[in-house]
């Protein structure tokens, strides 16, 4: 499903921020990338959504070739992946409803598939009473809920979250969580950098350790804690 | 492909009004930009319509030579031949080759003069003037080329043409065109920079909206259309303000040329004859500068 093979990553001013990274993730599987600010973990998320090019080695996604992405192949690729950010990335102007079928009206999607898809997703995210709000007049959870609806709408083979529960208080953050594992429960790929300690440690998932650019850990069923110590 | 343009329309639209003074600020730039265009447009459509009205009515003259010894019949063979070798020339209206008599054309000359004038043509000869061949131009550019050519021809004494004028003519004609060209390069550059930085503002308002259009699979077509749109509809609209006001003006001009001068129209084409030219090719060059404009902005937002 991904494979990262030897991939290193200079930016434009000379930063190495990954140096020869390998692994292989699974279909279905649930990652935790964790590791100190500027570790490389979201170098990590910017290659897999083909926001930035890697310097050496392969990136496999989907049995596609990430490296050899043409510019205008890149927002096919992309509406492979689901993306979750901790700012939440909504857009003010439009409602609950209108931010998840917008991602349906990008791909193309019929007025009757979206008349379908968005309700059932957002039952799915526990927002169908609040369709017609504006992102405004919703707390953070529920902020981040909208935008977890926005990102499987599609029906997408992977999930990617960029410290999704950064913004949030404990008590939402595991409402989050709860709701991301159903997704991986259903069959999708679900990726997730992040510091959320007790949240790593509680759901004991397969967790790739990332320090200076290079995996220090992989682990299945692995801790936050254990890095820490070290 | 429909909800698509739908959409852009809709959301251009909105940009349009959203921006307020901005693009009451670039309907105003581009309109006098595409006003000023048309002006030049105009006097290339009257150029070109005096060139090949005057091109109509020219003509050159091939004189015949009449041998001292030549009977009717000798005569008639040469003009038979000297008409057989014009036609051979190139640039040569052969369907509009006609028959001058030398002794009728000088009959109608003395006939319009005064007594006294003629006075002095007394006691020459009736078959002073010789007869001629009027022969009329494909391309009266190529007039001296194919005056040269027709002196060439054995039998012909002499080739009369005004190609003076014609080269005068020529001359103005392009050095019109030549200036027209860098007007029109000059304001459509003048438009673009405007549009574009019009369409610049509603860009950068959205970004964010770009940003995550962009996260969420969307083709750079998807995201350019409103704004594609929207510098379009301000181009267009411009277009039609300037055709208006073209229009006014022209007309105005008209008809203050007729009661100051006297003449009617002055041999300008009539208002009714350039519209439409004038109104596409405000519009095509509206929304090009608009659509142009607008892909320039929303570019540098495009590379996530």
């Amino acid at each position: 499903m991904i494979t990262f093979e030897n991939v290193s990553k200079i930016y434009d001013n000379g930063y190495g921020a990954l140096k020869g990274v390998s692994f292989h993730i699974n279909k279905g599987e649930f990652v935790f990338l964790v590791g100190s600010s500027a570790a490389g973990k979201s170098t990590i998320i910017k290659l897999m959504m083909k926001e930035e090019s890697a310097t050496g080695g392969s990136i496999i996604i989907n049995d596609i070739d990430v490296n050899d992405l043409r510019h205008k192949e890149i927002p096919y690729f992309r509406r492979t992946l689901g993306v979750v950010f901790q700012d939440f990335r909504l857009l003010p102007n439009k409602t609950v409803q209108e931010n998840v079928s917008f991602a349906m009206e990008i791909v193309g999607a019929s007025s009757k598939e979206i008349r379908r898809n968005v309700p059932l997703v957002l039952s799915q995210v526990g927002l169908s009473s609040k369709a017609k709000m504006y992102p405004h007049q919703l707390s953070g959870g529920e902020q981040q809920r909208v935008a977890i609806a926005r990102a499987i709408v599609n029906n997408p083979a992977i999930l990617i979250a960029d410290e999704p529960t950064g913004n949030l208080d404990p008590e939402t953050a595991l409402e989050i969580m709860a709701i991301i594992e159903e997704i991986n429960k259903r069959g999708t790929t679900v990726v997730m950098a992040t510091h959320a300690e007790k949240i790593v440690n509680d759901m004991k998932k397969r967790v790739i350790m990332v320090e200076k650019g290079i995996i220090t850990r992989d682990e299945n069923e692995g801790g936050y804690g254990y890095v820490q110590s070290n | 492909m429909f909800r698509a343009i739908k959409r852009s329309f809709i959301e251009g639209t909105r940009g349009m009004f959203k921006n307020g003074l901005m693009t009451v600020t670039s309907l105003f730039v581009v309109t006098a930009c595409i006003f000023i265009f048309g002006v030049f447009l105009m006097i290339t459509f009257n150029i070109n319509h005096m060139t090949s009205e005057m091109a109509e009515s020219y003509q050159v003259d091939v004189y015949i030579t009449r041998p001292e010894d030549a009977d009717d019949n000798v005569y008639e063979n040469i003009k038979a031949r000297v008409l057989d070798d014009i036609r051979k020339v190139d640039n040569i209206d052969t369907a509009n080759i006609s028959f001058v008599d030398g002794k009728e054309k000088f009959k109608n000359y003395k006939a319009g003069l005064d007594k006294e004038d003629l006075k002095s043509f007394e006691g020459l000869p009736e078959d002073l003037i010789p007869d001629a061949f009027a022969v009329k131009l494909e391309d009266i550019s190529l007039v001296d080329e194919s005056c040269s050519k027709l002196s060439a021809i054995e039998g012909v004494e002499d080739v009369e043409n005004s190609s003076d004028l014609v080269e005068v003519i020529n001359g103005i004609s392009s050095a019109v065109k030549t200036f027209s060209v860098w007007i029109i390069v000059i304001f459509a550059l003048v438009s673009l920079f405007i549009i574009s930085n019009t369409i610049k503002l509603t860009v950068h308002n959205r970004r964010k909206e770009i940003n995550i259009m962009k996260y969420v699979g969307a083709t750079d077509s998807y995201i350019k259309g409103p704004f594609i749109m929207e510098g379009m509809l301000v181009g267009i609209v411009s277009a039609l303000i300037a055709f208006f006001i073209s229009q006014w003006s022209y007309l105005g001009l008209m008809t203050s040329i007729s009661t100051t001068v006297m003449v009617s129209s002055f041999g300008l084409l009539n208002f009714n004859d350039i519209w439409l030219r004038l109104i596409v090719s405000y519009v095509i060059l509206g929304s090009i500068i608009g659509a142009f404009g607008s892909s320039i902005s929303v570019r540098r937002y495009l590379k996530v």
